[in-house]
């Protein structure tokens, strides 16, 4: 046979598998795909690795809502360990995401205007069919939990239906065989921490590592020790003349456009005593943490205290579970929610409790992407949200998950021992400062934790690390400042 | 007499239809997936451009940027210093192994090495990245595991955290630096040296070094050309190592223009300052690709 012969054959062999290809695709075509990437709440299997059961709930729901809606396929992504951000932004632009992606709530300030989600509002307004006597879906929720989700448009781009604490882990075995207790002012922390490393322990485990650790434990220092020390300051850089109490309500802090008048009058500046008192603390502190804590794996900052390696670490609510049944865990634990006093003793500008370092907004915290819309499949992720925030699924949704508690009216059968953190949030408020990723820019941020690193590290010193971050914090509030002219006024 | 016929491109080019048909998709992939992106990096640098929907014509406003920006300079001196050290490394370690396979006497054991070298080829850089940076983990890592059982205690370090080590610390990943493509290419140009050559040079009686410094490295010059470009390229556009193992840090002291090009792109929303960055990384290797092309010698000839 002529070659030309054998490349026909082939041709028509490739038309006739597209054709198959395409005619499957055309019936599979008929049930309406809404998939969703559920971070931490994507069901999976238990792998032999795995040293407690995976979250397996969705699935449940999945069952369940499909043979409400056998017109519907909901299908889950895998969980993205790594490179999250990167992927999404390279899925949002080229209009290839998920329909329901998670999503962190505190960045909506910042791309909700660049068209990548749907403006929720209007569907939050209409009812809820799975919940009984529902007019307005947006009744379900806490207020503040769902108006976290609120862009400077004033218009809901999430959904957030979760709340999510931290604490202090503490082995009870270390805490035993050294001789203290649970310290309640910052000068007995810092004595006991002494004692325990003198004892061979590493007395708190954190990192400051750029790979995760900074953007976690530099974040939750910097604004728990912002709170305290600026806390006599906080009505002058909100410009207003009564005092600004600590809520748990989103919006009612200091937003980024208030910070960013502050930065730009001078009101807010890492040159205050107030911020160079942060960084003295914390250098202080520091000599507690592990060796080379700005190069720690995130992961082994649990590693290292699950182990018995480290008496204490800060951990959220989602550690409940795996400690309570980690088989690496050998000692007794305790959690306490709030971190050690600062009294006047200690700093001058001391003398305010800290407030809780919890929040709205943990695993579900979700947006629904534009892109639904143009695929056709909106009402029906819509529908599908509708139905997982029901709290009769929403509740056993998040015991199974069992670090975050619900943000919804009705708590009814919610895990009880995540109550200490609400608890402690609805108590003290959380911090007035935002965090400072989504206050200013993320260049900022990552250039404030280079240089934080640099200043724990001793390699340069407050004046140098406060001149570098003023630099820093000028550029950024400039930068938000052209891309929202309208914070000038 | 012979007369060629004279046929004009098109009519050649259906003349081998087939051929052109077959190396189609290739083409398109090419287009699609390197071509196109590089084209399209190269415009975008003459724009403020948040990668999603602002953009606005600042001509060679990003480049002068790139100027005034401090991580600049700092990031191609890191760039200079694991470039300098990977052509060292390139052009040293795995050429000795591949002389050292290349005088193995025994076939047998030329192949068992050869493949040894190769094995851990299969293993995704990624891997061995994480290998690493467990290896060098502050706490729990492998080296200051050995250190102290050996009682050097007072050595251990946070390797990869050390402001003044960390980046010697990137560079010192995969020793002893044998495995991998460059060793085999030193292998197959070695390979190719006619047999009548070396028989010729163990006659004449010339000394093990002798042969390699005036027979072999000459005769092998177009391989080396080809890992000093490759290694160059590699050098300059890489970023994964640092991301994986240091993410630029501790501080700036391991950032490299990749790595910062991938920053302003994906988490700054400055598409259009990173296409500036890679459009000044491809003129660099442009260059350098010109100057090795240019002044390099690809092979000598001997006479007999």
């Amino acid at each position: 046979m002529s070659n030309t012969g054998k490349i026909s054959r082939m041709v028509l062999v490739f038309l006739v598998i597209s054709l198959m290809l395409s005619s499957s695709m055309v019936i599979g075509a008929e049930k309406k795909v809404v998939k969703m990437y559920a971070q931490a709440l994507t069901p999976r299997e238990k792998l032999e690795a795995d040293r407690w059961d995976p979250p397996k709930y969705m699935w449940t729901l999945e069952k369940e809502y499909e043979k409400l809606h056998p017109d519907v396929d909901i299908q889950f992504m895998p969980e993205i360990p790594t490179g999250y951000e990167e992927w999404l932004v390279t899925q949002m632009t080229g209009g290839t995401s998920p329909e329901i992606v998670w999503y962190q709530r505190g960045y909506i300030a910042r791309d909700y205007q660049k068209g990548w989600f749907v403006n929720l509002t209007p569907y939050l307004n209409q009812p809820n069919p799975y919940v009984k006597g529902n007019k307005k879906w947006i009744d379900i929720f806490q207020p503040p939990v769902i108006a976290s989700g609120t862009a400077p448009d004033g218009n809901i781009y999430m959904i957030t239906g979760d709340i999510v604490g931290t604490g202090i882990f503490y082995n009870k075995d270390i805490f035993q065989k050294v001789g203290v207790s649970v310290p309640s002012i910052w000068s007995q922390f810092l004595k006991v921490q002494s004692k325990i490393k003198a004892a061979g322990y590493i007395p708190f485990s954190i990192s400051m590592d750029l790979g995760g650790g900074v953007q976690l434990w530099g974040s939750w220092c910097t604004r728990e020790l912002q709170d305290v020390l600026y806390d006599h300051k906080m009505s002058e850089i909100k410009g207003v003349k009564e005092p600004v109490k600590r809520t748990w309500k989103p919006g009612e802090n200091l937003p980024p456009q208030v910070m960013v008048k502050a930065i730009k009058n001078g009101t807010y500046s890492p040159k205050d005593p107030e911020w160079k008192e942060m960084l003295r603390i914390l250098k202080d502190w520091s000599q507690y943490w592990p060796q080379g804590f700005w190069a720690l794996p995130s992961d082994d900052v649990y590693r290292l205290w699950v182990t018995g390696k480290a008496a204490m670490g800060w951990f959220g609510s989602w550690q409940n579970k795996p400690v309570r049944f980690d088989p690496l865990r050998k000692f007794e634990w305790g959690v306490f929610p709030k971190i050690p006093k600062i009294t006047k003793d200690t700093s001058p500008y001391g003398g305010v409790d800290f407030p809780a370092m919890a929040g709205v907004g943990g695993v579900f915290q979700y947006a629904i992407a534009s892109s639904s819309e143009k695929r056709g499949v909106l009402n029906e992720t819509i529908d599908w949200m509708r139905y997982i925030t029901a709290p009769q699924n929403l509740i056993p949704l998040l015991n199974d998950h069992g670090g975050f508690a619900p943000g919804t009216k009705d708590t009814k059968g919610a895990d009880p021992s995540l109550k200490v953190y609400t608890d402690q949030m609805v108590k003290y408020g959380t911090e007035r400062i935002e965090p400072f990723d989504s206050m200013l820019t993320r260049e900022f941020v990552d250039n404030l934790w280079k240089l934080l690193q640099q200043y724990l590290a001793g390699k340069i010193d407050i004046e140098k690390m406060t001149d570098e971050v003023q630099k820093e914090m000028n550029k950024a509030a400039d930068q938000l400042l052209a891309e929202h002219p309208d914070w000038a006024k | 007499m012979y007369r060629r016929e004279s046929k004009t491109v098109w009519q050649e080019i259906i003349k081998r239809k087939q051929c052109y048909i077959l190396l189609l998709p290739t083409f398109l992939l090419l287009l699609t997936f390197n071509y196109y992106p590089a084209i399209s990096a190269i415009y975008h640098s003459l724009f403020d451009w948040d990668g999603a929907n602002f953009i606005r014509y600042i001509g060679l406003g990003n480049f002068t940027n790139m100027f005034q920006d401090p991580t600049i300079p700092l990031s191609f001196l890191n760039t200079l210093k694991l470039t300098i050290a990977s052509l060292i490394i390139n052009l040293t370690f795995p050429l000795l192994a591949a002389v050292l396979i290349f005088h193995l006497k025994d076939m047998k054991y030329a192949y068992f090495y050869r493949v040894l070298f190769v094995i851990p080829m299969v293993v995704p850089g990624m891997v061995v990245f994480m290998i690493w940076r467990f290896i060098y983990n502050p706490t729990s890592g492998l080296l200051n595991q050995l250190l102290i059982s050996m009682g050097l205690s007072q050595l251990t370090r946070p390797w990869l955290g050390d402001f003044d080590l960390a980046l010697y610390a990137v560079i010192f990943v995969g020793f002893p630096w044998v495995a991998g493509t460059s060793t085999l290419i030193y292998l197959a140009g070695l390979q190719a040296i006619p047999i009548e050559i070396l028989d010729a040079v163990s006659i004449d009686g010339a000394s093990t070094w002798t042969r390699f410094w005036k027979i072999e490295l000459p005769l092998i010059a177009a391989q080396i050309k080809l890992i000093v470009i490759l290694t160059l390229i590699g050098a300059i556009q890489g970023f994964v190592n640092i991301m994986v193992m240091t993410n630029g840090g501790p501080g700036e002291t391991t950032m490299v223009p990749g790595l910062y090009l991938y920053r302003n792109a994906m988490y700054y929303n400055k598409m259009g300052y990173a296409c500036a960055i890679g459009t000044f990384l491809f003129l660099i290797i442009l260059i350098l690709t010109y100057i090795n092309f240019k002044y390099l010698k690809s092979s000598v000839e001997y006479q007999a």
